[in-house]
């Protein structure tokens, strides 16, 4: 128990110390190079706004842009979809008690992508650089409220039905997808693909400012779930017969998955094996109590997507590599390295 | 006044529209243990999920100290009612003190402030206390998944403990449990039930059942079939008609409660008749051997409380039978040559032979197609003459001499 607290509070100290060593590094490198003094430019310029003194230093001025206005949402975008995936994850694994469950299931990404491709088809994407996104969340919340309905029956949401129906929608909408690209122009097949890639690059402010509620409120919604987390591990009954409302805590943890998934998407696409992974990890580090677990999954989460999205643009810069591909390259190994450790024990 | 009881009044539930069971009135009242039995598919476990609220009733309620079930808060309801499910989870790697310690949920609050923090230190006694009470304080740190079945169960029940419940519910807690496991656990409810809780479990053993429950309720076909004290509720009856299964009550002589055990009846005999002459219980393999292959078997004459004739009552077998120690009565003996008449195969078995039941060899030599059993031992005669009048009935044409396992091979193949 001590020992324990001890442990998770070093883990969560070096999470959080990491993360501010990445997100100094993905401020300073990059593309455009920086100035040796780049720091004090900014704090300069800061300084400056913040006053009101009107400002003449050209260089301070292309500092704070690319920094500021580039970079740091870029940041900011990551750490929130890396640690909304991992927190959504680790939700689904939980209430599924399932270690390989994970957001797919609820077919939010075959709803997003649905959603982006009509965004892109339809020339909207076209006229806003919001409209992929947007219509990504809209077809992710239309197709996990799709299907929690249909798992709906007397006695309570049944979760083998979830998984189900989530399999054949995802299939349904694949073949919907595949229909809309077949009807589609080669660039906008070309930008569907880019986008299933998933990535970070060119995220604003305002890329960030909608989804921003979701993750807010699904995280919100995590946090409320981690004490019920554990006892779903005993069974639905038994975790009903020690006080939990268990009908109601389903439907926190589903929505709330849903919502930090959607957002999550909404801000870097489709990005894969976050959410499977991340719960793995830190379940190894920590034990499964999801009142630590939970927290440390988030930053963890956070933490993978940012230093994927920082190798991807340092490593061939000025070209970059997109970030889901990276945690596509890092997590799938990793995924099968635990499935072959899992047949080892059975 | 509160009216300490788990009441369920005029109780009607099930899955959706398919109704499992219908108007059950039960109490179970503190200090007492309720066993609930009844054949597979009885209703039982659904009747226990309504029990814990985790299913609701289409009708009637269920009342805990006098308040409605259904209006308790989740954690109310987990103050009041503890439930041990039949099958253990598996997943992730919990520690047994971390399962034990979400029976604690219905205690623990959002925020810490000094009065949570007093309850978190007092949780983690009872805790403490739930694991030493049911043995496993040792294993404490060790990962459920890795416990045996047993301790698995037994962890289950500790985590029940732990709510600090005034009624426990059960479900068949003696699935995965050996013989000692059993006692072990229903010697605690027994010590639960005497500190005043009220306890309500569903049970496969009879004989668990009868030793200790105060009192039984017999679901049938969703409804209360019969209820009340053991005696009351498992007679040989009930269990023929309810459970289909013929059965003989004992007493377990240590404890006076009662034993049921199972005795099924032979197939209906079809096969051709065969009489059996045996006694001292030369006979009994044989009988035994002939009525499961379906032979219609008669016996005769023996003596009463013979173990041949003990067992031929047992088996509701025809015999003749004359009183212990008297000679073969002529009534006796022509009552067994009908028998002998209408077999169409007679059996000799190795028996002494002695005054007292000389006119068996009468009888054999009455048959038509008599089989002779080999004897394992030295032939034993009690009274002059009868070892010549053997000798020339096994020389007889058409008689014929057969070891049992020949006999029973031969008659085996013949079906």
């Amino acid at each position: 128990m001590k020992n324990l607290q001890w442990k998770s509070i070093f883990i969560y100290i070096t999470l959080v110390l990491l993360t501010l060593v990445l997100v100094f590094f993905s401020l300073r490198m990059g593309a455009a190079p920086l100035s040796e003094n780049w720091l004090s430019e900014i704090f300069q310029y800061g300084k400056a706004l913040v006053t009101g003194i009107p400002q003449s230093n050209a260089a301070a001025q292309t500092t704070w842009a690319i920094v500021m206005d580039i970079r740091l949402p870029r940041i900011i975008a990551a750490l929130l979809a890396g640690g909304g995936l991992a927190l959504a994850g680790t939700l689904m694994q939980g209430l599924f008690q399932n270690p390989l469950a994970g957001p797919e299931i609820l077919g939010i990404s075959s709803g997003a992508s649905l959603g982006a491709v009509v965004a892109i088809v339809t020339g909207l994407a076209a006229s806003s650089f919001t409209a992929v996104p947007l219509s990504a969340v809209l077809g992710a919340l239309g197709s996990a409220s799709f299907i929690y309905l249909i798992s709906r029956s007397q006695t309570g949401t049944v979760l083998l039905t979830v998984v189900l129906a989530g399999l054949a929608l995802s299939g349904f909408l694949g073949g919907v997808i595949s229909t809309f690209l077949l009807l589609a122009r080669p660039y906008e097949i070309n930008q569907f693909i880019f986008w299933t890639m998933g990535g970070l690059e060119g995220r604003l402010w305002s890329h960030i400012s909608y989804p921003l509620p979701l993750i807010i409120i699904g995280t919100l919604g995590a946090l409320a779930s981690t004490r019920k987390l554990d006892l779903f591990a005993l069974g639905e009954e038994a975790a009903h017969s020690s006080g939990v409302g268990v009908e109601r805590s389903k439907i926190l943890m589903l929505g709330s998955a849903t919502l930090l998934t959607a957002g999550a998407i909404a801000m870097a696409g489709p990005i894969g094996f976050i959410g499977l992974i991340t719960p793995h990890f830190f379940r190894l580090l920590l034990g499964p109590g999801h009142r630590i677990l939970l927290p440390a999954a988030a930053l963890g989460g956070g933490l993978f997507l940012l230093g994927a999205d920082l190798l991807g643009r340092t490593l061939i810069a000025p070209f970059e590599i997109k970030a889901g591909v990276i945690t596509a390259l890092l997590g799938s190994p990793y995924f099968l390295f635990l499935v072959i450790r899992r047949r080892g024990r059975s | 006044m509160i009216h300490h009881c788990l009441h369920l009044s005029n109780l009607t539930g099930g899955y959706g529209n398919n109704k499992i069971f219908q108007s059950i009135d039960l109490q179970v009242k503190p200090g007492e243990i309720v066993g609930l039995i009844g054949p597979n598919g009885g209703g039982k476990t659904t009747l226990l999920r309504h029990v814990i609220g985790y299913l609701k009733p289409s009708q009637g309620k269920i009342l805990v100290d006098g308040n409605i079930l259904e209006s308790l808060s989740g954690k109310e309801r987990g103050r009041l009612l503890a439930y041990v499910p039949q099958e253990s989870p598996g997943a992730f790697e919990y520690t047994l003190q971390d399962l034990v310690s979400m029976g604690r949920y219905p205690y623990e609050g959002g925020f810490q402030t000094k009065r949570k923090e007093l309850i978190m230190v007092q949780g983690r006694e009872v805790v403490d206390r739930a694991l030493s009470y049911v043995g496993l304080q040792d294993l404490k740190d060790r990962p459920f998944s890795q416990l045996s079945g047993g301790e698995k169960h037994r962890g289950l029940f500790a985590r029940a403990l732990a709510q600090e419940t005034p009624y426990l519910i059960l479900d068949e807690p003696t699935a995965n449990l050996d013989l000692g496991q059993e006692h072990l656990l229903f010697g605690m409810l027994r010590e639960l039930a005497r500190e005043g809780r009220g306890i309500l479990t569903a049970l496969h053993n009879l004989t668990t059942a009868a030793e200790y429950c105060h009192r039984l309720v017999l679901l049938f076909e969703g409804k209360i079939a019969t209820q009340g004290r053991p005696e009351e509720v498992l007679t040989k009856d009930n269990l023929a008609h309810y459970y289909h299964a013929e059965v003989v009550i004992g007493r377990n002589e240590n404890t006076d409660s009662l034993l049921v055990l199972h005795n099924p009846p032979p197939p209906p005999p079809q096969g051709q008749s065969i009489h059996l002459i045996a006694g001292a219980g030369s006979g009994m393999n044989l009988t035994r051997h002939l009525v499961r292959r379906g032979y219609r078997v008669t016996g005769g004459v023996a003596h009463a409380w013979d173990s041949d004739s003990v067992l031929w009552d047992s088996l509701s077998l025809e015999q003749i039978k004359v009183d212990p120690f008297s000679p073969i009565t002529p009534e006796a003996f022509s009552k067994a040559v009908q028998l002998v008449k209408n077999s169409g195969l007679t059996i000799l078995c190795d028996f002494p032979l002695g005054l007292g039941n000389a006119m068996n060899l009468d009888l054999a030599e009455q048959a038509e197609n008599l089989v002779i059993l080999e004897s394992t031992r030295t032939r034993q005669w009690f009274a002059p003459g009868l070892e010549q009048r053997f000798s020339a009935l096994m020389n007889k044409p058409g008689v014929r001499v057969l070891g049992e396992g020949e006999l029973v091979g031969e008659l085996a193949g013949r079906q």
